[in-house]
């Protein structure tokens, strides 16, 4: 009785502490703490910082300023707390206790982790991103804390009258952003790239991330003529580019498909990468492998033409569900466009996509004058815009200095069902262990394409996609009835006959026999 | 996957296998019938066994001359079977009716037996064990009140059941009578030859087994004494009394020439009644035998256990989750993500249904026509749904009965005069 019990104890600890050693291997880039508060600017601040913390693939751990904290495992901590909150003591202990960098953003805290000063006057803010993009703007508010220390600035100037004080600087244990404006792009760009600047731990410069220019949305019914007219306008302007294409799941056939797909290989034979679009998904409790069985049957109509989509363009609210991550799984690039808030399955506030290890491109900002680095990011093009428009567009990108990057020079992988493609950063791909070259072979076209509109359309796709063993055995069965209806009518109706002919010739032979006075 | 999708699959499998299983039946249902249709259903005897025919009756004034009549022409040897009528206690006049029929034909063996509220009115069971205190025959033939068997059935049935030593009992093919009367007739009409008498059919052709059908057979006596005549309990008299003449060792055949005509539910509230009971009994029976699917001595009879069980369990589970799936659906409360389900699937069991069920019309001479072919496809989008209600009804019935330890009450089906 002893050892079962004692075997049943070890297996419940083993249960517990297996999952939580698990845990433990997991690093902890960053603990971020902050204040509850919905509406406040701290949490407003907060989803800038976990967009940040997904597309550089930190993974964070999230406490409340009142909340005791633990700081083993972490790389460093993040204050974002709204002024009139206090760090408890504790935690203020263990926080200058430890050695973990330490970033503040606003002065609430600061006063208990460094000595600070108070200026005050009329404040402009400089934005300096990358030392290229500067962006004043003019404060409402007439003071500002800042470190009574002056450090090693991160970018970024307050002008107090004459006088300059960086606006975020790092001393040797904390490093302070003394001003913030949630909501605000140049803001949310700004703050990327000081993050990661705080983050690096060499003295260089922090490796910077490119850009990817991408026709965003293309449809097969757009004209092919005109999507021409548009790429011939990118390659003048010799930048690299994608085009997301929208995923379809039937008629591959129809011309237009195929003239699309003509257009795409020769795209990508010209070195443009392609990009599948998430299936739309309308229902919250769609399951994950009917959008996967979607997403494979786009893919293989694709490929079945020719195109290779290295990518997948998807919703950013799918990177932060475990449903949306399930789905994304089988594709090692992802790109993201922002989507109100259509998020399909339960949002989780923790940064799950890391573990994945995706190549994350996130939407740039729109409406943002300044840029960042910090992390990978597309440009859309709207294909619907006049050509002088989007080369104009292109043009102040490129005036930007931005660093435009090619989808193709990236290593992707791609699984999509039963189909597997891998992508070499030299160009090299391979399908479904077949080496694919990327060249362009004009499609040849049918005189007159047969469109089964319709019933017959119908009936195919019903018969496609209908399951083909109830099917036979229908067929079987009905087959096997209508010959044996046709078997026992034929045999009634000769009984019935038969009958028929007796009454007569009894009738008959009754009339004879009358006549004859029987 | 989720819920829906896991309860779609469960029906889709489920209605599919016992669609299966009911085309397997139909195809060796049609075999027999064909067979049996170009065999001569005469097998005469050297000495006809005296039989007694039973007819129990509770307030059949409406029907019970015709009945009775039907009886007395039978082509049976006139000396050589008896009639007893168990008049129980009925309040109308049946007795006087009966009585007038007695005195029509002074010389046939006509035996009454009028029961009070405190020996009869206790359900066909217990009428049944009343008869057949006073029956003298050595073959028993049980027709019921509303029956108008046709002259030959009861010679047909006796002579299959002597020529045959291994058979217990033997039953005939009931027809409606009252066909005509309203669109639920139509449809009992149609449900009665297609279900009732081809899966009888196909049961007896494959595996050698058949249920009674409460009306036109004979049995030994012998077997009706050796099980100590019919349990009062069971309110499906006939599906209990088969599976004990199973446990026995003998068969139960169909012959389909021996047909009687019934009277049918003409009314929707009738119907149900009459069907809930028919339910509940089978349920009771179910339960009571559901134990020998694991005994290997029960032999063939378990397949009949399970076929019960998979209509009254699984199919009528399934219909519930499909039908409530699509209701859900359409409201756009539930979503069905399985590959596979076109609608040309649903199409498929349409059709399936309609041709397995006209290939069982098709042997009868007056059923193989148009209207019969829209009354089928009406059926499946109306009567079949009313079978998933009276399951629901019965198992609430049944589970109510046990715990409130409620005392059986026949329901006696109402008839018309026709």
């Amino acid at each position: 009785m002893c050892k079962r019990y004692g075997a049943a104890a070890l297996i419940l600890l083993l249960a517990l502490l297996l999952p939580l050693t698990a845990l433990a291997a997991e690093p902890t880039h960053l603990l971020v703490i902050s204040t509850e508060e919905a509406q406040g600017d701290a949490a407003r601040t907060m989803q800038t910082i976990r967009q940040i913390a997904m597309y550089s693939n930190w993974n964070c751990r999230y406490r409340s300023v009142e909340d005791p904290v633990a700081l083993t495992g972490c790389e460093g901590v993040l204050l974002c707390v709204d002024d009139g909150y206090r760090l408890p003591e504790k935690t203020v202990t263990q926080l200058l206790d430890s050695e973990l960098p330490i970033f503040v953003i606003g002065s609430g805290t600061l006063v208990q982790l460094a000595p600070v000063r108070h200026v005050q006057g009329t404040l402009v803010i400089r934005l300096e991103t990358e030392n290229r993009q500067k962006q004043d703007m003019l404060l409402k508010e007439n003071e500002v804390t800042l470190l009574a220390d002056r450090g090693e600035s991160l970018g970024g100037q307050v002008f107090v009258g004459a006088e300059a004080y960086p606006l975020c600087q790092r001393t040797e244990r904390v490093t302070h952003l003394a001003y913030y404006q949630p909501d605000n792009a140049d803001f949310a760009n700004y703050l990327a790239t000081c993050l990661q600047i705080w983050r690096w731990p060499f003295e260089d410069a922090p490796r910077g991330y490119g850009y990817y220019l991408v026709l965003d949305r293309v449809y097969p019914f757009d004209d092919p003529a005109r999507l021409m007219k548009i790429t011939d306008m990118l390659e003048e302007e010799n930048v690299p580019y994608a085009l997301s294409v929208m995923p379809l799941y039937a008629n591959g056939e129809y011309p237009a498909m195929q003239r699309f797909c003509e257009y795409l290989t020769y795209v990508q034979s010209r070195g443009a990468g392609v990009i599948l679009h998430a299936p739309l998904v309308t229902l919250q409790n769609t399951e994950t492998e009917e959008i996967k069985r979607h997403i494979s049957i786009a893919y293989e109509g694709y490929a079945n033409l020719g195109v290779y989509p290295l990518a997948i363009q998807t919703p950013e609210s799918w990177l932060l569900s475990e449903k949306g991550l399930s789905v994304l799984r089988g594709f090692r690039t992802v790109f993201t466009f922002v989507s109100g808030e259509d998020v399909y399955g339960d949002r989780v506030d923790v940064n799950l996509a890391f573990r994945d290890g995706h190549q994350l491109v996130g939407s740039a900002r729109e409406g943002a004058l300044t840029y960042t680095d910090a992390y990978a990011q597309a440009i859309y093009l709207d294909v619907n815009q006049d050509v002088e428009a989007l080369r104009a567009q292109v043009e102040a990108i490129k005036s930007s200095r931005r660093t435009l990057k090619n989808l193709r020079a990236m290593e992707n992988v791609v699984y999509a069902g039963d189909q597997f493609l891998q992508a070499a950063a030299d160009g090299t791909l391979v399908y479904n262990g077949e080496e694919i070259p990327l060249t362009y072979v004009p499609f040849e076209y049918e005189e007159k394409h047969e469109f089964y509109r319709g019933f017959m359309q119908n009936m195919k796709e019903q018969i496609e996609g209908g399951n083909k063993l109830i099917m036979l055995f229908v067929v079987v069965s009905c087959s096997f009835f209508a010959v044996a209806m046709f078997l026992v009518r034929r045999s009634i109706r000769g009984e019935l006959l038969q009958a028929k002919k007796k009454k007569t010739n009894e009738a008959v032979r009754a009339g004879k026999g009358k006549e004859r006075g029987v | 996957m989720n819920l829906a999708d896991y309860l779609t699959l469960f029906a889709m499998v489920a209605i599919w296998a016992l669609m299966a299983i009911n085309v397997f039946l139909s195809v060796g249902g049609f075999l027999y019938y064909y067979k049996m249709e170009r065999q001569d259903p005469n097998i005469p005897l050297e000495e006809y066994p005296f039989v007694s025919v039973m007819v129990p009756a509770h307030n059949e004034s409406a029907v019970i001359q015709r009945t009775v009549r039907a009886l007395l022409r039978f082509d049976y040897p006139a000396d050589r079977y008896e009639i007893i009528v168990i008049n129980d206690n009925s309040s109308d006049d049946t007795a006087e009716k009966l009585a007038a029929v007695q005195a029509e034909h002074p010389d046939r063996k006509l035996v009454v037996v009028n029961t009070d509220n405190q020996l009869g009115g206790k359900g066909k069971s217990n009428a049944l064990n009343i008869g057949f205190s006073v029956a003298k025959g050595t073959v028993l033939a049980i027709y019921d009140a509303d029956n108008t068997p046709e002259p030959r059935a009861l010679r047909i049935l006796v002579e299959h059941l002597m020529a045959d030593e291994s058979l217990g009992a033997v039953i005939g093919k009931f027809r409606t009578r009252n066909r005509n009367a309203s669109l639920l007739t139509r449809f009992v009409n149609i449900e009665t030859l297609a279900h009732q008498c081809m899966n009888q059919a196909g049961r007896w052709f494959y595996f050698g087994l058949c249920t009674i059908p409460g009306t036109n057979f004979v049995i030994h006596r012998h077997i009706i004494e050796k099980i100590g005549g019919w349990d009062p309990q069971a309110l499906s008299e006939d599906t209990e009394i088969s599976f004990r003449i199973y446990r026995m060792g003998y068969k139960i055949r169909q012959v389909p020439q021996a047909v009687t005509w019934e009277q049918e539910p003409f009314r929707l509230d009738i119907w149900m009644k009459q069907r809930t009971r028919w339910a509940m009994g089978n349920l009771y029976v179910l339960m009571n035998n559901f134990k020998y699917v694991f005994d290997p001595h029960a032999g063939k009879m378990r397949l009949d256990v399970l076929y019960y069980t998979m209509v009254y369990f699984l199919m009528a589970t399934a219909l519930i989750c499909s039908d409530t799936i699509f209701v859900l659906g359409v409201l756009g409360y539930c979503h069905v993500s399985l590959g596979g389900l076109s609608t040309l699937v649903w199409v498929m069991a349409c059709l399936l249904f309609e041709c397995n069920i006209m290939l069982t019309l098709s042997t009868e001479k007056n059923e193989f026509n148009m209207e019969s072919v829209f009354l089928v496809l009406l059926m499946l989008f109306t009567y079949a749904k009313l079978w998933v209600v009276v399951v629901v009804r019965a198992a609430w019935m049944t589970f109510k009965k046990m715990f409130t330890k409620q005392e059986v009450k026949w329901y006696k089906t109402e008839r018309s005069a026709d």
